[in-house]
Order: structure tokens, then C-alpha cells, then sequence
């Protein structure tokens, strides 16, 4: 078992350097000056040349590349061409917004497709469970900025329910701190959001609680616990459903990887100040630090939603506990 | 060929697969003859009888879906926009069967450290983070649809190359494999003559898959601005409007080609539905 | 009929699958009386209803199986006539049923003793001291070190998952066990201990046994009364040691003729051809097609049950030539010359 994490580890972290390395040498090998997307064009020269020998710059590739692992490897992403800022300081509180709105969203959209698939399944061919194929696939098939944008107009500007965007209203918090997020202004402005999400995320895990129960229908120990005298609904819960919550569990962290991913959409129509949203923003304006930063948080996000996901499995299912 | 004449008569027995197959097909249709029928140039600034610029002009008869705030006839952006989405999803999903494919097979069939690789690199790409992958990507290079074409097929093929590896793995161990070996068949016959026809419905699975994902991410590339300046695509009549701030005073201008993408991505997604429920027999209604 | 009260009596039931394909009949008017403490075996091939029937009297059939006529009595109430909670109250607790594959019944995913104390929790409330003590109890009754009770079913052998089933099945001290083809997966001598504690259970505990399985020689050691299926009927039943010495239907001499007996030279003879397809109109005797004694009559004309002596009941218009057709259908020219015969 210890071999197995031991393993995984591994190619977690060779993943994570591969990812790095492919980084490293798009920024720099693709065309066009290699230097400008490494150092602000914008600087006087003088400063140029400082940053230029700061990142080993004039030195060649392989050693600038020790360079930038090294500067990796204690946050160290440069300096914003935007704002001048160190990149690592602009970036932190974005992560922390992103989580709030991807992880939950998800943790609803996995809750309620789980139920809402697994007794859909139990009563296979129903009227409701073609009507809920049908919508959940077509909301899966929208894409999910104009979903938002609808739920904006309908919600926010129609019903004037919710806010239009941002994550709290401005001038509510000047400095932003802790605080912001237990208001209830927050929460107003995350429940759109997290709502689209929700319903945009909510086809993968009902059609695959669905399928895996249609297939746990017919297994014999569905049939034993049912000839054991269980109600129907002790049957589902405590049996169909939980060895079905299994292939649900191993995918749950994966998908949560690329939502965060995906996030990129929502946050840009919801002007979410997350790390999606930041790194479309940079590319808008050429930020590179901020681009490779953002988009190496979101990769290490994603690549530890997988291991996550493995780490689960293994908890949930006691066949690979004891071998 | 072959193939492609299957899946349809497959996917035509269910009447799920009837109504997706013709949504798809009249999609098709209108993306091949859709700009000889566009009343208007896309890109056309349209006056209305007084010489004034015709801005967010709600649905007309002579603008089936109105137009933009630049007085462009939505309806004819339309047209061509669904010339974009399937083009960009059908190359993508091609390319993207083609290199899983091929990738699968080898990984399964020989084994060892080339299996060993290969499935490292998806490894790898499956921890890529897809579209801000392609919007970094696309940041640094040319923004146009066959970049986005490239860009989503480098990163999309990882699914299909693991889902074909599994499937040879064990059609490897068949008797059929073995007999192929003892006439003296090479690796090349018995993985393209007597594997690859095998794990085609597999393929053909997730070419749908690829098609609605590569739909899909077209048009979000679109929305975020990054999408191919010169072509008209659905994503970018949405981003358009949004960045026109005017979308929400004009719904005909930002409803349509939403609807359009759900409409075409559902039918592909039932489309692969209705064809694996036929493949494959686990789905099948038990006795 | 043994005249001992009868703990569950089925009358003339019919059940009907219906499938894309149509209607199929796959039960046809079964009467079958289980007596207070007896062991009875219903055997036949696979595909001939034996699995239908077990689902019919527990209450399981897939959805699309129905019951169109007939009454399973369990004392003085028909089953089929309960609510589905009343029904729900009667399993296990009246009736409860070893499986056929013991390597699937348990939940992989839940611990043994969890899956035990489950059933009895459906039917009474049980503190978990008191749920730890049955199960240990239980566990020592079917040869299990209690000390295994937490573990989960992939730990245990087939052998001790068997007996764990086994253990669960006596948790509400039912009135019958129906134990289906409770060895299949299991080597012969792990098969001869469990039998051996079965038999011995049954008697310390008095429960009526129905032991399912396609193995005649199995119902022969075990049962004192057998019932043979053939497609959907019951085509033969009565007290072991009758039918053994005397089969009176074609199908029961043929099953018997398959099993090689110990010490004998002879190769045992299978029955040539195979059961008909239930899709089908079935007209006449089921096992006409197959038989060598065959005539005008059995293809037209459903043989009645006819009772004999010692509760002893065929349903077979030529059961009079049985003794006759007994003698040479060691030969398997006499099978072989039916099939023949129906497909020229």
C-alpha cells in the first residue's frame, strides 16, 4: 500500500515538473522576443538589464531554467508587468475565491445528482427520468457563459434578486480581508454563481449514479438485501446507492480539477475576481508572470484533484484497503 | 466509411437517435449551403430606409433575429457561425480519434515501456488544465480557427488513447488474436486488421464525445475573445454582445446562438447515447 | 402427501415474463407442498424455472415478471394477496433463502456482521450487544470463528462465505430455507462439509428445507422428497426413495441416467437435444420434443398430474411404460432416436 502511495506520489510530482518544464519553454521558445514574456517592455532599460541578470536571463537556457524552478520552488512568480507588484501576492486571494465558488458549487451539483440519479435509476423508465436525461443533457450541452448570462438577465435584472456580478459590493469592503467572506453580501453575490454552477455540473454525476445504479440492479446482493426483508429505501440507500457512490467518489476530485479549470468562463461573465478570471485579465494585457502563475495554480489544482481522487477510492472502498 | 454507415443505420433504430441524427444533419446542411443563404453579409452594416444605421433592431421580416448594436443581421452571423462550430468540432474530433486511436492501440497491444510512456504523457495531459491551456496557448500564438483546432485536438486525444488502450489490452489476450499470430500475421496486420476493427464502436463513441466537447470549447474560446478574429463563430456573437454591454437589452441577439450550441451539442451527446446503448449490451434492458 | 401440516403450499401459480420479444411463460401451473421440517429438492436444468419460482415465493420478480394466476399460502395467507409492506415483513423472517453465489450475495462494501444484524433489524430492534451475541452465535453454528464477523466478505474463502450466508439465512429462525444451489462455486469436499452442516442444522433447528440445484444426486443424498422442473412444470415429484427406485417420467430417468453412480462402469448418458424456448406456443407436453416415448397424444395434449401412490405425482400421458423405457434407457441410441425423429 505504502509502494502504491509511494507510486502515486511520484507520478504526481513528475506530472507536475513535466507541466512546469512545458511551461518554461512555451513562454520562451514560441515566437516573438522570448524576453518579452519574461520582462515587462514597458521598464526603462536600466531596469531591464537588472531583471534580465535577477532571472539569469543572459545566461543560457538550461541554467535559466534551474533558475526558474528554483524561484518556483519559493513562490517567487516575478513581478506583474500590470501593476509591478510580486506576482505571488496578486494571485494569493485569488485562489481562495475560485475554491469558493468552484468547491461547493461542485460538492451541491455531486450531492444532488447522486440522489436525484440514484432514485431515478431505482425506478427506471419513468416519465421523469426521460425529462431529466433530457434537460440535465441540455444544460450540460449550453455553454455555461450564456447559461450565465441568462441567469443574469432573468434573476438579477428582471427580478432584481441578485447582483449583477463581483464578489461583494463595491466600496462594502476597502481592504480586503477575512472578513469579506462571512458577510452576507458575499453570500448574495455568490448564491448566482453557485447556482449555475450547480445546475451546469449537476448532468455528469446524475447520469453516472444512473447508470452505475441500473447496473447494481441486477447484482445478486441487491436481490439478497432485498429478499432480507429491507424496505425498498434501505435497499437503495444503504446498498444500491452506496457501492454505486464509489465510481462517483473516484471522479467527483478529477471533475473538481477541471471545473476549477473551467471556472475560467463563469468567473469572467460573473466579474468573480477569481484566478480564472485573473488569468484572462493578464492575457488581455500581456501580464505574463501573472499568466504562468495563474495557470501553473490552476494545474497544481487540478493535478491534486487526482490524487485526492485516488486518496478517496481507497478510503471508500475496502477491497483495496487490505490488499 | 464502413464505419460512419453503421453508426447511422445503429443510431437510426432508436427515436432518440432519429430526432439527433436530423438535428445534426439539418446543423450540417446549413453549415455547408448557410452563407449562399445568409441574406446578408455578416459583417454588412445595415441602413434602414431613412439611411439610419439599423442598431439592436428587434426580430423583422428582413432581420429574422434582428441585429447587432454595429446593425449586423444577427440571423446571417448565424449562418456562418455554424459553419465554425462544425468545421472546428468535426476536425477536432477527427484528429483527435485519429491520434487516440492510433496511440490506444500501440499502448495496448505492444505493452511494457512503450505502453508505459505513452500512458505518462496522458497522465500528464490529463492534469493539463484544458482551456486555460488553450488561452495560454493562443496567447502566444496566432488566434485563428486552426490554431484553436490544433491546440484542442493536442490536448483532447488523452481520453480516446486510454479508453482504446483498455479495450486492446484485453482483446490482446482473445483467440483471435492468436490464431492471427499463428499464420504468421505481423503486429501491423493483427493490431490494424484484427484489433483496430474491434474497438471502432469505442472510437465512434468518443469522436461524439469530442465533437460536443470541441463545440463546446470553441465557443467558450470564442466568448473569452481569444477565438479567430476573422471568422464568425457562435461564441463570439455572444461575446459581442456581451462586450457591447448591450445583451441584455437585446435577447435576439444573445439568445439564439446559446440556443443553438445546446441544440447541436444535445443532439451529438444522444446521437453517441443511442449508439452505445446498442453497442453495448450492459445497457441493454435485462430479462 | 406426507401428512404433516404444510408450512407453504403453492397452487396453480403461472408466471409470464414480458420482454421486447414478447410474452415468456415461464412458470405453468406449479403445485408444490413443503412440509413442516422437511427437506425437499427441486431440481432441473438451468433456464427451466427453478429461479423463478425461488423469486416468487420470496417476492422478487424483476419487474417485468408477472404472476397470473395461482396462490403461494404461507400457514393461512396467500402471499400474493399481502400489501408489499406485509410481504416485505414476511422475508427472512417466514422465509429466508441461501443464495446461489454466495460470492456475490454479500455486500462487498459492508462488513459481515453489519450485513447479518441489517436483516434482523428489518424485522425486530436489536441492541448491538445483543446483535453481537446472535452473530457470534450464529457464526459458531455454521463453523465460523466468530472473531471473523467484522471482517468483509473478500477476506473470507468461499467456503466461509457460503457459511456466512448460511449464518445470516438462520438469523430469524425462519419456518423454510430455500438454499439455491448453495456449492456450485465451492470444491466437492468444502460442498460435502456444508451439506453436512446443513443437514445437520435443519435437524437441531427443525426448519423445512427446499434445496434448488440442477444436480439430481445432491437431492438424492439430501432430500427425502424431490420435485423435477422441466420448462416451466413440474413434471415429477414424490418421495425420494420412489422416485429413485421407480422414476415414472422420461425426463427424471434421463436426469437420473446422467449421474454416473459411484462404482459403476457405465458413462452417465446427458439427454440429447434441449428444453424449449418459452417464447414459443407450447402446445402438449414440454418434454415431447426430447422424448422417446413420444406420441400423437404428448404433442397435442398437456399430461394432467397424475397422483400414485405415496404422494408420488407425474404429469406424463405414457407413465405406465416407465419401467419398461427405465430398462433400456441406458442406451443412448434410445435418446439419440427422438431428436431424430423430431427434426426429420
Amino acid at each position: 500500500m505504502s509502494a502504491f502511495w509511494f507510486r502515486r506520489l511520484w507520478q504526481t510530482v513528475l506530472t507536475l515538473l513535466t507541466m512546469l518544464t512545458l511551461m518554461f519553454f512555451m513562454f520562451r521558445m514560441l515566437p516573438g522576443d522570448p524576453m518579452a514574456t519574461v520582462i515587462s517592455p514597458a521598464l526603462y532599460p536600466k531596469a531591464q538589464e537588472t531583471l534580465r541578470i535577477q532571472f539569469g536571463l543572459d545566461k543560457p537556457l538550461w541554467e535559466q531554467y534551474f533558475v526558474y524552478l528554483k524561484n518556483l520552488a519559493v513562490f517567487d512568480f516575478g513581478l506583474s508587468f500590470h501593476t509591478g507588484r510580486p506576482v505571488a501576492d496578486e494571485i494569493s486571494g485569488r485562489l481562495l475565491n475560485t475554491i469558493l465558488l468552484v468547491f461547493p458549487s461542485m460538492i451541491a451539483a455531486y450531492g444532488l445528482g447522486a440522489l436525484v440519479g440514484a432514485i431515478v435509476g431505482w425506478r427506471r423508465g419513468s416519465k421523469i427520468e426521460t425529462v431529466l436525461v433530457f434537460l440535465s443533457t441540455s444544460l450540460q450541452s449550453a455553454p455555461v457563459f450564456w447559461l450565465s448570462m441568462l441567469a443574469i438577465l432573468f434573476f438579477s435584472i428582471r427580478l432584481d434578486l441578485f447582483p449583477i456580478g463581483h464578489i461583494v459590493s463595491p466600496g462594502m469592503f476597502p481592504e480586503e480581508n477575512w472578513r469579506m467572506y462571512f458577510s452576507a453580501d458575499f453570500l448574495h453575490h455568490l448564491a448566482l454563481p453557485f447556482m449555475v454552477n450547480t445546475l451546469y455540473q449537476f448532468c455528469f454525476p446524475f447520469l453516472l449514479m444512473r447508470s452505475s445504479i441500473l447496473a447494481t440492479v441486477g447484482e445478486d446482493y441487491i436481490e439478497l438485501a432485498k429478499m432480507k426483508g429491507l424496505t425498498d429505501r434501505r435497499v437503495l440507500y444503504h446498498h444500491a446507492m452506496r457501492n454505486s457512490l464509489l465510481p462517483l467518489a473516484t471522479t467527483l476530485p478529477m471533475t473538481l480539477g477541471w471545473a476549477v479549470a473551467g471556472s475560467v468562463v463563469i468567473e469572467t461573465v460573473f466579474s468573480w475576481p477569481g484566478l480564472g478570471l485573473l488569468m484572462v485579465e493578464a492575457v488581455g494585457r500581456s501580464d505574463y508572470p501573472v499568466v504562468q502563475a495563474a495557470f501553473l495554480l490552476i494545474a497544481v489544482l487540478t493535478v491534486a484533484g487526482t490524487l485526492i481522487a485516488d486518496l478517496l477510492y481507497t478510503l471508500l472502498d475496502p477491497r483495496i484497503v487490505n490488499e | 466509411m464502413n464505419t460512419l454507415m453503421t453508426f447511422l443505420r445503429i443510431t437510426w433504430k432508436s427515436t432518440s437517435g432519429r430526432i439527433s441524427l436530423s438535428i445534426f444533419g439539418a446543423c450540417l446542411v446549413l453549415a455547408v449551403i448557410g452563407p449562399w443563404i445568409a441574406p446578408y453579409s455578416p459583417s454588412d452594416r445595415l441602413y434602414d430606409d431613412a439611411g439610419k444605421l439599423l442598431r439592436l433592431s428587434p426580430p423583422t421580416w428582413d432581420n429574422l433575429l434582428g441585429t447587432t448594436v454595429l446593425g449586423r443581421d444577427v440571423f446571417s452571423q448565424m449562418l456562418w457561425g455554424a459553419r465554425t462550430a462544425m468545421l472546428v468540432g468535426l476536425l477536432t474530433a477527427l484528429g483527435t480519434v485519429v491520434i487516440g486511436l492510433n496511440f490506444g492501440l500501440i499502448a495496448g497491444y505492444f505493452g511494457g515501456r512503450i505502453d508505459a510512456i505513452l500512458m505518462r504523457i496522458t497522465d500528464i495531459l490529463l492534469g493539463l488544465p484544458f482551456l486555460p491551456f488553450i488561452i495560454v496557448l493562443l496567447s502566444l500564438t496566432d488566434r485563428n480557427i486552426w490554431t484553436i483546432i490544433l491546440a484542442m485536438t493536442f490536448v483532447m486525444w488523452r481520453s480516446t488513447a486510454r479508453i482504446v488502450r483498455a479495450e486492446v489490452m484485453s482483446l490482446r489476450q482473445r483467440q483471435f488474436v492468436a490464431s492471427a499470430r499463428t499464420t504468421g500475421a505481423s503486429d501491423v496486420d493483427i493490431l490494424y486488421r484484427e484489433i483496430a476493427p474491434n474497438v471502432m464502436p469505442l472510437a465512434v463513441t468518443s469522436i461524439t464525445f469530442a465533437l460536443a466537447w470541441a463545440i463546446i470549447t470553441e465557443a467558450s474560446i470564442g466568448f473569452l475573445g481569444f477565438g479567430d478574429p476573422n471568422v464568425f463563430s457562435w461564441g463570439s456573437i455572444i461575446y459581442d454582445a456581451y462586450a457591447s454591454q448591450m445583451m441584455y437589452r437585446a435577447p435576439w441577439w444573445v439568445v439564439p446562438p446559446g440556443v443553438a450550441i445546446m441544440v447541436l451539442v444535445t443532439s451529438v451527446y444522444f446521437m453517441g447515447r443511442a449508439y452505445e446503448e446498442v453497442i453495448n449490451p450492459r445497457l441493454q434492458e435485462r430479462m | 402427501m406426507s401428512d404433516t401440516t404444510s408450512v407453504i403450499d403453492v397452487r396453480n401459480l403461472d408466471v409470464v415474463y414480458h420482454t421486447a420479444n414478447g410474452p415468456a411463460k415461464a412458470l405453468f401451473n406449479i403445485d408444490m407442498t413443503i412440509s413442516a421440517g422437511e427437506r425437499i429438492g427441486l431440481v432441473g436444468e438451468s433456464g427451466c424455472g427453478k429461479s423463478t419460482l425461488l423469486k416468487t415465493i420470496m417476492g422478487v420478480l424483476p419487474p417485468n415478471g408477472e404472476v397470473t394466476c395461482g396462490a403461494i399460502h404461507l400457514g393461512s395467507t396467500d402471499l400474493l394477496k399481502l400489501s408489499e409492506d406485509a410481504r416485505r415483513k414476511t422475508r427472512w423472517a417466514e422465509i429466508s433463502m441461501i443464495t446461489q453465489s454466495a460470492l456475490n450475495a454479500l455486500n462487498p462494501v459492508k462488513r459481515i456482521d453489519a450485513q447479518i444484524i441489517e436483516a434482523v433489524r428489518a424485522h425486530r430492534e436489536i441492541s448491538k450487544a445483543d446483535g453481537k451475541a446472535l452473530v457470534a452465535k450464529l457464526f459458531e453454528m455454521v463453523g465460523v470463528s466468530p472473531e471473523r464477523a467484522h471482517d468483509y466478505p473478500h477476506q473470507f474463502s468461499g467456503g466461509m462465505r457460503q457459511r456466512a450466508v448460511i449464518a445470516m439465512a438462520l438469523a430469524l429462525e425462519p419456518k423454510v430455507i430455500i438454499a439455491d444451489e448453495p456449492t456450485t462455486a465451492l470444491d466437492v469436499i468444502v460442498q460435502d462439509q456444508i451439506f453436512t452442516r446443513l443437514r445437520a442444522l435443519q435437524i437441531e433447528r427443525g426448519f423445512s428445507m427446499i434445496l434448488v440445484t440442477h444436480d439430481i444426486a445432491l437431492v438424492v443424498e439430501n432430500c427425502g422428497r424431490i420435485c423435477v422442473m422441466y420448462a416451466g412444470m413440474i413434471v415429477e415429484t414424490g418421495e425420494t426413495h420412489d422416485i429413485v427406485r421407480r422414476p415414472r417420467h422420461p425426463y427424471t430417468i434421463g436426469l437420473l441416467n446422467a449421474v454416473s453412480v459411484l462404482g459403476s462402469t457405465k458413462e452417465p448418458i446427458a439427454i440429447p437435444g434441449s428444453p424449449p424456448n418459452l417464447f414459443d406456443k407450447l402446445e402438449g407436453c414440454r418434454f415431447a420434443p426430447r422424448c422417446p416415448l413420444a406420441s400423437a397424444l404428448c404433442h397435442g395434449q398437456v399430461p394432467p398430474a397424475t397422483p400414485l401412490d405415496n404422494g408420488h405425482s407425474v404429469r406424463c400421458h405414457h407413465w405406465e411404460q416407465a419401467d419398461e423405457f427405465a430398462r433400456r434407457a441406458s442406451d443412448p441410441n434410445v435418446w439419440g432416436t427422438a431428436v431424430q425423429s423430431e427434426t426429420t
